[in-house]
């Protein structure tokens, strides 16, 4: 899914050519974010959109040959002259009187010839790795030609017209895999992979094939020369000293006949913009800002007058954390009493928080959803969990850029992340970022792949595995603490992937151990009778409770549970069912039975989940220690292809001895209701879940403030 | 002992009085740290001038009435249009054609003087807690020259009382100077240097007659007038400044649509008591003037 959806979509026309463009919020300044090379298209910046479109107003466009704008295969159509309309064109359509201009690339060629046929529209100019006939060009890339008929294709000879016809994909892949040289890039190539595949070679060549303006110039023309020395607006340029595709000389040739401010991100590839992007972004926002002398008053508060504060980032993916981080958060301020906790955390989290009357931050509104991406990214009773973390990438770096723009400003001490991936992962690849301790707590380690995935899936998971580590041994500082929620002995056996360690052995290394956390007390429930009797369930009825969590992915299972009611009835004829469709499924999506009871988000549901008489849910981690912690029967059904609730959740549930796993393949309605009539005779033997948890969590917390 | 020593020391005369100025280090930019009112020196700059010195040419200079400068007694002497050529006297001593200027306090009238009068001369102005005609009534207005019955709080600021008990009207005003706690050091630095001159210096700058190209007092003037500001701008100010209320920068910030950086919990010399916070302010601000980039955003 995608972080943020555009304001206004369009299309305009040069030469009767469509181009498709987007326009993103309504800020004073405009940014224009030129599309690269027809080879990729205006998503390439999906990592600068979101955060650039709450500071600006941001245009993008797709190039002429890619997305959603025409395709031509007459070379005359992709000249650079012609891509200078094509941005004009745009900024037309759009209104746009002058803008901030970024080109990647030979777009960054397009944009120094706008700027001088169109110096009126250039507020400012962004360049990425600029192509220009200054500097050295990369020789390896020159040792056979585009148009040669080669016997074989090695390397640079797949950047080849009759190589594109045959093996186009071939070509993106080694073609990318140069773009983005750095390990642990494989989300950005796919990416540009995908993004090359929306065209075709026959497009592709016809940009190649176009004569040029560019290639009439060389070094030393007083034409050339002036076309940089007539740029008076300011200019920053970026280049990666590990670009393989354009030589870093020729970004520094171009910012010294510009005057530009030059990065040079050291260790970085081509794409820089995708693959540090958090970087790439505060750095074009500072320059924006520049640009436009934009002056927004800041306060610095001196520090013996600042409040002691925290900020808490849970896991928006359903509910599952939340309850255990408002039962830590309470211990911490029981520890603190001055301590005051701001929540950064979105739907359906925030509904648990605001019904406990916690604080949530007023920027957590500019949060993209990541229960909504989950969601997008399930089928029925399937969800392949690590996939749609990796696809989450640009929802993670908008919310990383939210959660940086509060911390930049707010002063925090202290910070908690339960399963923030996106704080986690980006302070690793900005460490300078870090401004206060910093907590991190997860409920397991290790992204494992699932046996249907075959080796390609292994790779990835390992590849994640290993930049993980890899992290975390080169910046032990970041993390002040690690907290695993659970014993050692919930750790799974496996390793991280080929030669990398056992999980559990690095895991005892890397982390403390709280204990689980439920976030409430088995003992206030232990008058079972009473409760019932609070909760309106008669003591001769036997009340299942079903329910999968908070996110929306479940509405399949649910279905499949009450189909298998009249069945279950028939066994149990005292049975009770109660559907509790959660925050994010439509109560009256859900077929209607006789006797059936759906009741829609409930608060506080592990008191109704410590008074039932059986249970039958997702095989989500916190709904089931819960039931676990209540000592009640439940049957659980892992969602396929979700690594966590087959392998992790899984074992921890065996350890515990705690529930029936089921397979939501094999399980029809019939063996639903005989499994509830079995689990209702058979006696709880599973071991007691601890109950200090949160009190052992906040103790390690609590010394860092 | 100091953190560093000047490069170049000097004296240069300037209408009818013998400046003493320094310069140190060397850079791509040129920052004139002015003197604020004649109570301190340049000294009260110690705490900027090794780190600015590693990365620009800095100049520092004593106020004619204060530190190495001569005093003069007359008030005639101590216009603002007298200030106003000290600083260039100065900058033309160095061989400087134009800097950054930062006008601290009293200094901001200075500098306002020389960016509306020698925008030339001015590549950027930094406003640290100003005096301007855009705030509030101040404390003393119009009683500091009458005898009163009270030696109470600022009743202690008035020209008899200075001649009374300098020295314990000074203590009162360096302890108004810094309303943070644990300031110490600072309040007795100003103790120290504000010895270094006189109730007689202090009542000729109080008495010096109105000179032109001042500020003018009415606000809508005083408006049109800060306006006429071209250079970038930046002003700091602490939000518990007890001598020259916040609301005083912030009208100089709206005036010359410069950057406003409040200082939450600073009071009047937040150079002196949040050093690196005000070191970094500068260097950011020096750098965008540098760059060619008119202002600078999110300074915080």
């Amino acid at each position: 899914m995608r972080a943020r959806q555009p304001d206004t979509v369009g299309f305009t026309e040069r030469d009767g050519l469509r181009i498709g463009y987007e326009v993103y919020g309504d800020g004073e300044h405009t940014v224009l974010l030129m599309p690269p090379w027809a080879i990729g298209h205006s998503e390439s910046w999906k990592a600068q959109v979101p955060y650039l479109a709450r500071h600006f107003r941001v245009v993008t466009y797709d190039p002429v040959g890619n997305g959603k704008s025409d395709r031509s295969q007459d070379p005359n159509d992709y000249t650079d002259w012609k891509r200078v309309d094509d941005a004009i064109a745009v900024l037309d359509a759009t209104a746009t009187g002058r803008a901030v201009i970024a080109g990647i690339c030979t777009e960054a060629w397009t944009a120094t010839l706008l700027a001088n046929k169109h110096p009126e529209r250039c507020a400012g100019l962004i360049f990425f790795s600029p192509v220009t006939p200054y500097g050295e060009s990369m020789p390896e890339r020159e040792v056979t030609s585009f148009d040669d008929v080669l016997q074989q294709h090695e390397g640079w000879q797949k950047e080849n017209r009759h190589y594109w016809v045959t093996n186009y994909r071939d070509f993106l892949e080694f073609f990318f895999a140069q773009g983005l040289c750095e390990p642990y890039s494989s989300k950005q190539r796919e990416d540009c992979v995908a993004w090359g595949l929306e065209t075709d070679p026959a497009t592709l060549i016809a940009t190649v094939d176009a004569h040029e303006y560019l290639a009439t110039l060389k070094p030393g023309d007083l034409e050339l020369e002036a076309l940089y020395r007539n740029i008076k607006c300011p200019v920053l340029i970026f280049h990666g000293d590990q670009d393989k595709l354009v030589s870093p000389t020729r970004g520094a040739a171009v910012a010294a006949r510009t005057g530009a401010e030059h990065v040079v991100v050291q260790g970085g590839s081509h794409i820089v913009w995708a693959r540090q992007p958090v970087k790439i972004n505060l750095l074009i926002r500072d320059f924006v800002e520049r640009t436009h002398a934009m002056q927004t008053p800041s306060r610095w508060q001196v520090a013996r007058s600042r409040k002691r504060r925290a900020l808490y980032i849970s896991s928006p993916i359903g509910l599952g954390h939340a309850q255990r981080d408002i039962a830590i958060a309470r211990e911490l301020r029981r520890l603190r009493p001055d301590l005051d906790i701001d929540w950064l955390a979105q739907d359906p989290v925030t509904r648990v928080l605001e019904a406990e009357g916690e604080s949530i931050h007023p920027a957590s509104r500019f949060l993209a959803s990541e229960s909504a991406h989950i969601e997008s990214e399930s089928g029925e009773h399937d969800l392949h969990a690590f996939q749609a973390m990796r696809r989450m990438d640009e929802i993670l770096v908008n919310n990383f850029m939210v959660f940086h723009d509060i911390v930049r400003d707010e002063p925090y001490d202290l910070w908690i992340g339960d399963e923030a991936w996106e704080l986690d992962y980006f302070l690793h690849e900005n460490p300078e970022e870090k401004r206060a301790s910093y907590v991190w707590m997860t409920d397991f380690v290790g992204w494992i792949p699932m046996p249907d995935g075959g080796a390609h899936e292994a790779s990835i998971t390992s590849d994640y595995n290993a930049e993980m580590i890899e992290q975390i041994a080169r910046y032990p500082r970041l993390r002040d603490r690690s907290i695993f929620v659970g014993n050692p002995d919930d750790i799974v056996p496996d390793t991280f992937g080929a030669d990398l360690p056992n999980i559990a052995d690095w895991t005892k290394a890397h982390f403390e151990f709280s204990g689980y956390i439920t976030g409430f007390d088995p003992a206030a429930f232990a008058d079972r009778a009473a409760l019932r009797a609070e909760l309106g369930y008669k003591p001769d009825e036997a009340v299942c409770i079903v329910t999968v969590g908070g996110s929306g992915v479940g509405g399949h299972l649910m279905r499949r549970v009450i189909d298998s009611f009249p069945a279950a009835k028939r066994l149990v004829p005292n049975l009770r069912m109660i559907a509790v469709a959660g925050p994010r499924i439509d109560p009256a999506s859900l077929p209607a039975a006789e006797g059936l009871e759906v009741r829609a988000y409930v608060h506080h549901l592990y008191r109704h989940l410590a008074a039932c008489d059986i249970a039958v849910v997702q095989g989500g981690l916190s709904t089931t220690m819960e039931l676990t912690a209540n000592r009640r029967p439940f049957l659980y059904f892992p969602l396929r292809h979700h690594f966590e609730q087959n392998f992790h959740v899984r074992r921890r549930l065996e350890r515990y001895g705690a529930g029936r796993c089921m397979d939501y393949e094999t399980a029809t309605p019939e063996v639903i209701a005989e499994a509830i009539a079995t689990e209702l005779k058979r006696p709880v033997t599973s071991r007691p879940v601890e109950t200090d948890g949160a009190a052992r969590a906040a103790a390690r917390i609590a010394e860092l403030l | 002992m100091r953190a560093l020593e000047p490069d170049v020391s000097g004296y240069v005369r300037s209408t009818g009085a013998q400046i003493y100025y320094e310069a140190f280090g060397s850079g791509p930019a040129t920052v004139l740290l002015m003197p604020p009112w004649q109570v301190v020196y340049a000294r009260t700059w110690k705490m900027q001038i090794p780190y600015l010195a590693r990365h620009y040419r800095v100049i520092v200079y004593d106020p004619r009435g204060n530190g190495k400068s001569s005093r003069p007694a007359e008030a005639d002497a101590y216009t603002y249009r007298a200030h106003a050529d000290d600083a260039l006297a100065v900058l033309n001593a160095c061989g400087e054609g134009h800097a950054t200027i930062v006008g601290y306090s009293r200094g901001g009238i200075v500098l306002a003087m020389l960016a509306t009068q020698h925008p030339e001369r001015v590549d950027g102005a930094i406003f640290l807690a100003p005096v301007a005609p855009l705030g509030p009534p101040r404390h003393t207005q119009n009683l500091w020259d009458k005898p009163l019955e009270s030696d109470d709080g600022w009743a202690k600021h008035n020209k008899h009382y200075w001649l009374r008990a300098y020295d314990d009207w000074l203590d009162f005003f360096a302890h108004k100077l810094f309303t943070e706690s644990h300031s110490t050091m600072g309040i007795e630095n100003v103790n120290e240097w504000g010895r270094q001159t006189s109730a007689e210096v202090l009542i000729a700058t109080y008495e010096a007659p109105r000179s032109n190209g001042e500020p003018p007092a009415d606000h809508a003037a005083a408006l049109a007038y800060y306006a006429r500001i071209r250079c970038p701008v930046l002003v700091i100010h602490g939000s518990d400044d007890a001598v020259i209320a916040h609301s005083t920068g912030a009208g100089v910030a709206e005036a010359t649509g410069g950057a406003l950086v409040t200082i939450e919990g600073g009071g009047h010399s937040p150079h002196a008591r949040h050093p690196v916070k005000v070191n970094l302010l500068i260097r950011r601000f020096v750098d965008g003037v540098i760059a060619g980039h008119p202002a600078d955003a999110h300074l915080g």
